[in-house]
């Protein structure tokens, strides 16, 4: 039965499929390279830089290790960082958004300044910043603060959401049988405006993979962990670029730009599915 | 027309300044409080690497505490935080960033006010050449009649615009740099030539400059060409697209008017793509090495330079908010409804 309410939902949605799709095939490509690998994928294993080859599907980098290897825990490590920091910036984004638009007047004049000015700052440079000051850069302490950073398209997403809800009828008979402001938003709001909760944690996501990649190119990335962007940077630091190892190069990429892409394109999907007014061609 | 100060026009500039003043603040404060509700005390760090580095055989307990409680009076650690506060934000202001440790003695301003020409160089007109093809392609994927055409152009835009700059920046290096030798790879200009406004200098610099821009340049069209197909769409099915066509308007009318009202929220598309563009210009400046504020920043963040990475964060972020501000001003001049209002046309 939930299979055949997928399928209609699918269906009604090509974006969404493809997004789906290409989000899945990566899933699998990490769970079957981390499934396969006889070993961490930082362990040397064979020569260095060899190219593509039946055993080595993805050849080798400078250190020996297996790239196939790595780039299947790459994947996982910056899919992870991209859930915990879209959770907080979405829940941040929820907080904020909510609050302003559930309670008008003064408090959302001074919480949509807030954002605005969020909004206006060059988010990298911030977090480079910022970044460079952590002693101890983990997976917990990057993807908090992305978090922190990217919030702002949340929080006006979901202000606007709550403003045109809370106009509703059904929300002044809550009122009226005596829920708080608090118990309004949480049981009436909110699951009312699920769908796009889930599209802004989908754009979050994505978001915070580039992110992290970013952080890791400019040398500030985990420093116990692999991550596609570390990857990037190693090759970039190892001349990669100039030593013609291709395979070093493009498959760390354009996974992420197709993780970003599949997110984004769920992301249309779902307005396409739950907005229908908005579906055209 | 109204000259006087009170015009909506200056209530209107006067807001926005303030709004861009805010900003400012609400950054500069951000990067100077996050880092002290981090845990971990900077200062016994700074001090046990300093030990490290001499290799004396371990930390003699009184010399630490004294190297220790010299530097908490140096960098004012153990006064009250609203003097440290306003300590930073004067240095910050008069633009007293120090010195740089990375390139001793250097001063940290005067390393900026080489580099950023470089960087505005880079960015002013990678946005506006970006904004205008990503436009144009945007419109034209949204007028074609043939469903494909239009979304295999969605697909296309959404590719070019999700890409990280900096492996866009790879890429374009590991093809048109070693693959074909076309262009060159790193700097912006060739090893041992010293800057002078001479044909050939100019020629080598726009040579190193084709990569950097290519980079930044693509990315922004798909940004942009997403935004503007959305909007020409939208247009194209709004009542009065319908109630023109009834009349018999002609085709290339509708789409003019079309195109017309869907630049407008467009140019707030070019004010948002700045800061992620900024963002990007850092990470592609490392990765070709191109002598602007990202390329500083980047020697910054390896060598612990943390008086060069102020220095450049905060002239990024001028650089953003000026930019901002002048497409709010542009706006007004752009969107009759908004000028009429405004200037009392």
């Amino acid at each position: 039965m939930y299979a055949s309410a997928f399928l209609s939902v699918v269906r009604k949605s090509l974006n969404l499929l493809i997004g789906l799709l290409i989000f899945l095939s990566i899933i699998t490509f990490s769970i079957v390279g981390i499934m396969t690998a006889k070993h961490g994928p930082l362990e040397m294993v064979d020569l260095e830089n060899l190219p593509p080859s039946p055993q080595r599907l993805l050849g080798t980098d400078s250190f020996g290790r297996d790239l196939f290897v790595e780039v299947s825990f790459g994947i996982l490590n910056s899919l992870r960082i991209g859930v915990m920091a879209g959770l907080i910036a979405t829940f941040i984004g929820i907080v904020i958004g909510a609050t302003a638009g559930f309670k008008g007047g003064i408090v959302d004049e001074i919480l949509n300044l807030f954002t605005n000015v969020i909004l206006v700052l060059p988010a990298l440079p911030l977090l480079i910043v910022l970044g460079s000051y952590l002693r101890i850069r983990n997976e917990y302490f990057l993807s908090l603060l992305i978090g922190i950073i990217s919030w702002p398209w949340t929080a006006r997403a979901i202000r606007a959401q709550t403003y045109s809800l809370k106009t509703r009828d059904f929300i002044d008979v809550s009122r009226i049988s005596g829920l708080s402001d608090l118990e309004l938003i949480m049981l009436d709001i909110l699951p009312n405006m699920l769908s796009y909760i889930v599209m802004a944690f989908a754009l979050q996501m994505g978001g915070a993979i580039l992110s992290e990649a970013g952080l890791s190119m400019i040398g500030l990335g985990p420093t116990d962990i692999v991550t596609l962007g570390m990857i990037l940077r190693w090759a970039y630091l190892w001349e990669a670029v100039r030593r013609g190892m291709w395979w070093w190069i493009v498959p760390p990429g354009l996974i992420i730009t197709l993780t970003s892409v599949s997110l984004l394109l769920i992301n249309i999907g779902l307005d396409e599915v739950f907005n229908p007014r908005l579906k055209r061609g | 027309m109204r000259k006087k100060f009170t015009s909506p026009i200056y209530i209107f500039l006067l807001r926005k300044v303030g709004f861009y003043v805010l900003c400012f603040f609400v950054a500069t404060f951000l990067i100077w409080a996050i880092p002290r509700l981090m845990p971990g005390d900077p200062i016994r760090m700074f001090v046990s690497q300093i030990y490290s580095s001499i290799g004396s055989g371990g930390p003699v307990p009184e010399k630490t505490k004294l190297l220790y409680e010299y530097y908490v009076k140096k960098f004012n650690l153990d006064k009250p935080y609203y003097i440290q506060y306003f300590t930073y934000l004067q240095s910050i202001i008069t633009f007293d960033f120090s010195t740089s440790i990375a390139f001793y003695p250097a001063k940290v301003i005067d390393l900026v006010k080489m580099a950023l020409p470089w960087s505005l160089a880079l960015l002013i007109p990678a946005e506006i050449v970006g904004w205008i093809i990503g436009n144009y392609l945007g419109a034209l994927a949204a007028y074609s009649r043939r469903e494909k055409i239009n979304n295999v152009a969605l697909y296309a835009f959404l590719f070019i615009s999700q890409t990280p700059y900096y492996w866009l920046a790879l890429m374009l290096a590991y093809i048109f740099a070693f693959q074909f030798h076309i262009f060159p790879f790193g700097g912006g200009y060739s090893w041992g030539v010293t800057p002078s406004l001479t044909l050939s200098f100019i020629l080598d610099v726009v040579w190193h400059y084709v990569l950097p821009f290519l980079s930044l340049v693509l990315v922004i069209i798909g940004g942009q060409a997403i935004g503007m197909r959305e909007m020409v769409i939208y247009e194209l099915g709004s009542e009065y697209m319908y109630y023109g066509k009834s009349l018999g308007v002609k085709d290339s009318k509708l789409t003019k008017w079309a195109f017309r009202n869907a630049i407008l929220p467009q140019v707030t598309g070019l004010a948002l793509s700045i800061g992620s563009a900024v963002g990007g210009q850092v990470v592609t400046e490392a990765v070709f090495g191109y002598p602007g504020i990202g390329t500083l920043i980047y020697t910054g963040v390896l060598r612990e330079d943390y008086p060069l990475i102020q220095g450049g964060f905060t002239i990024l972020l001028i650089t953003t908010l000026i930019a901002n501000f002048v497409i709010d001003i542009l706006y007004v001049y752009i969107d009759p409804r908004i000028r009429r209002a405004y200037l009392g046309e």
